[in-house]
């Protein structure tokens, strides 16, 4: 396990053949500059004893591991949830953003700048930048802008700059190009903080390394409660940092099986689901190597999920050399298995999850049922407050 | 043409033109046709194949890439457009495009059909030396080569590496960020020409936001290649359908020059 770490990634930041960092040189300078400052920061007792403090008092950690007790009666087998729901902010995203907020800090830098899809990476990264007096520019597309207002509005409060990204197709793709403009215009005061583990080489690592925590955690916890390691472990899968934080605890353990849920939105029609490791092939997008969802030239395909968070083309480096190894099983389910899923929950646990996170329950759903004697360790990465309005519009309140 | 043989052709000229084109926009033809105009005045043509994520480029480029995107545009498009001028006209002809168009073609695929094609050079710019999934490499083994991009805020140390690795001449580009932008030809870009100058003894392609003849006129002498793209991509927009694109571009072209 020790050697996994030490070598995954390489020191050109590839996970087997994926990965990487393909950028232009000036850019690749500043990547190098991170990648130093994070192996002689990061390692640091006084970096370490600080992330820790943090994780205790300000995000509320460890999150607890809970046993599904009446969900899991109704299905046979048995489900147990690591809580990244009740991690502050509601996700596990503030797990990575601290980290990098902190790297930011021990650099020097005064500016932490990102780019945001539905706001929620930047909801964290805002509350990062408040906690250590830094300045935080979140860049979003104007599209977006106008369907995320309650996430503006968080990140307008917790004193984060938004900038409209007004080119393009205004969303996501454009808000990083921005961002990434923004930050080359002053490496020297301002770091890029990546929201997942995608990107190039240092961010896979580095993100990935930060969200550590809640596997190391999960494993422990659940070693306690029921004496035995889980049969089955689940995350969902965007570009895949929850997913990562979890499974990475897991690897060595060979009666584990890893699953990764992928989001297989309302069909299998090109543009109708973002499934990248099930439906994709290696490509270059972003700076790294990845399964993507691309046409025969090597366009990227348009994406769709209900959950605005797993919609990408791409997913992370890691898992797609995890995938090739065949040491987690990458599976997917539907949009309306996952408003199933949101609701079950909801109603037999009282816990309301993220739609993001809804598919890890889906599947964990599925599971149970097939496997009435088994055990089964889902990441619910988010809460899913943010996604109410948008269910009762599509879908009403279920009797 | 081949690079050396332009190279030793241009030696005593006091400045020579790349010029750029996105292939397929507006449409096949009259890119062809466009760059046909662009190459009586120009020494060196990028025929970029367009990719909906052109990361190094700005609006005009990306507009038109989208746009030639949406028409169709096929790879082999692009080697049509490159054969035709390499067969017609006096120009290196320059293919330029993104990682994920030359990979999922297949890197030695990609590379021999553009050798036989008649094209001499590559710029990739997610592809830079050192993590180019061997396209230089592949390149050299054909005999055409890779031209790397340098832009401000690159070190002596990486600007000598990528100088010498770079085919025939080096991309270097007049400021960071993206294509298109305004660039004023003041004492900072001089200076960087002159760091770039100390560490490379090859000709050097000085691009990025290049739109007037006074901006050439202030980089003769300076620089032996000057890149004009978003300049073109624009004159190119501004014509409609029909229009003689070889004749206009032509006269955009000199007028860069004059």
């Amino acid at each position: 396990m020790g050697d996994y770490f030490k070598n995954t990634p390489n020191e050109k930041g590839y996970f087997g053949e994926y990965g990487g960092s393909f950028i232009p040189p000036e850019l690749q300078k500043e990547m190098d500059r991170i990648t130093d400052a994070y192996y002689a920061i990061s390692k640091s007792h006084q970096f370490i004893e600080e992330l820790r403090s943090i994780r205790k008092h300000f995000q509320g950690r460890p999150t607890p591991v809970y046993f599904a007790k009446r969900l899991s009666n109704e299905l046979g087998g048995r489900i147990y949830l690591k809580r990244e729901d009740l991690n502050h902010t509601g996700a596990h995203k503030l797990n990575h953003c601290m980290g990098e907020a902190l790297l930011a800090k021990y650099m020097g830098k005064k500016k932490l700048i990102a780019e945001t899809g539905a706001g929620q990476h930047g909801v964290a990264l805002a509350t990062a930048a408040a906690y250590f007096g830094l300045e935080c520019e979140i860049h979003m597309g104007e599209v977006d802008i106008a369907k995320e207002h309650p996430n503006v509005v968080r990140m307008k409060i917790l004193g984060a700059t938004v900038v409209s990204v007004t080119h393009g197709l205004k969303t996501l793709k454009e808000a990083v190009d921005s961002a990434f403009e923004a930050y080359l215009k002053d490496p020297v005061n301002s770091i890029y903080c990546i929201g997942s583990v995608v990107g190039p080489h240092p961010f896979p690592m580095m993100v990935r390394d930060f969200q550590r925590v809640v596997g190391i955690e999960a494993r422990e916890q659940f070693l306690e409660m029921t004496g035995e390691l889980p049969d089955n472990v689940v995350a969902c899968v965007g570009g895949g940092s929850n997913a990562m934080g979890m499974f990475t605890a897991f690897l060595d353990d060979a009666d584990c099986k890893l699953y990764g849920v992928e989001p297989a939105g309302r069909s299998t029609k090109i543009g109708d689901h973002a499934a990248t490791i099930t439906y994709g092939k290696p490509g270059i997008i972003h700076g790294f190597k990845c399964y993507l969802l691309q046409d025969e030239k090597g366009e990227p395909l348009p994406v769709y999920s209900i959950a605005s968070g797993l919609d990408y083309p791409g997913v992370g480096p890691e898992h797609s050399m995890l995938h090739d190894l065949k040491k987690v099983n990458y599976t997917s389910v539907t949009d309306s298995e996952c408003v199933d899923a949101f609701f079950d929950l909801s109603r037999k646990e009282g816990i309301i999850p993220a739609l993001e996170s809804s598919h890890a329950v889906a599947y964990a759903m599925k599971l149970a049922k097939d496997n009435p004697r088994q055990s089964i360790l889902v990441n619910l990465s988010g809460r899913g407050d943010k996604d109410i309005d948008f269910i009762v519009e599509n879908y009403g309140i279920r009797k | 043409m081949e690079m050396n043989k332009k190279l030793e052709q241009i030696k005593n000229k006091k400045i020579s033109l790349m010029g750029h084109i996105v292939g397929g926009y507006p449409d096949v033809e009259s890119s062809l046709k466009a760059a046909k105009g662009i190459c009586r005045h120009a020494d060196f043509i990028e025929v970029q194949f367009p990719f909906s994520d052109p990361s190094a480029d700005g609006k005009v480029i990306e507009g038109a890439s989208y746009k030639a995107i949406d028409a169709g545009f096929t790879v082999e498009d692009g080697f049509k457009i490159v054969k035709e001028l390499s067969e017609t006209t006096e120009a290196v002809v320059i293919i330029m495009t993104y990682a994920n168009i030359v990979y999922k073609y297949g890197i030695e695929r990609f590379v021999k059909k553009a050798k036989e094609n008649g094209a001499n050079a590559f710029i990739v710019p997610d592809l830079p030396y050192g993590s180019d999934e061997g396209l230089s490499e592949t390149a050299e083994k054909y005999g055409i080569g890779v031209i790397q991009v340098i832009s401000p805020g690159v070190g002596d140390d990486r600007i000598k590496m990528l100088g010498d690795k770079s085919y025939g001449v080096l991309y270097v580009t007049a400021r960071r960020g993206i294509t298109g932008g305004k660039t004023d030809i003041g004492a900072e870009t001089e200076e960087w020409i002159a760091t770039v100058k100390r560490n490379c003894s090859k000709p050097i392609a000085l691009g990025f936001g290049i739109k007037s003849n006074s901006q050439v006129r202030a980089l003769s002498g300076k620089t032996e290649i000057v890149v004009a793209g978003s300049y073109f991509v624009e004159k190119i927009t501004s014509l409609s359908k029909g229009s003689d694109f070889e004749g206009e571009l032509a006269k955009a072209a000199q007028e860069l020059l004059s």
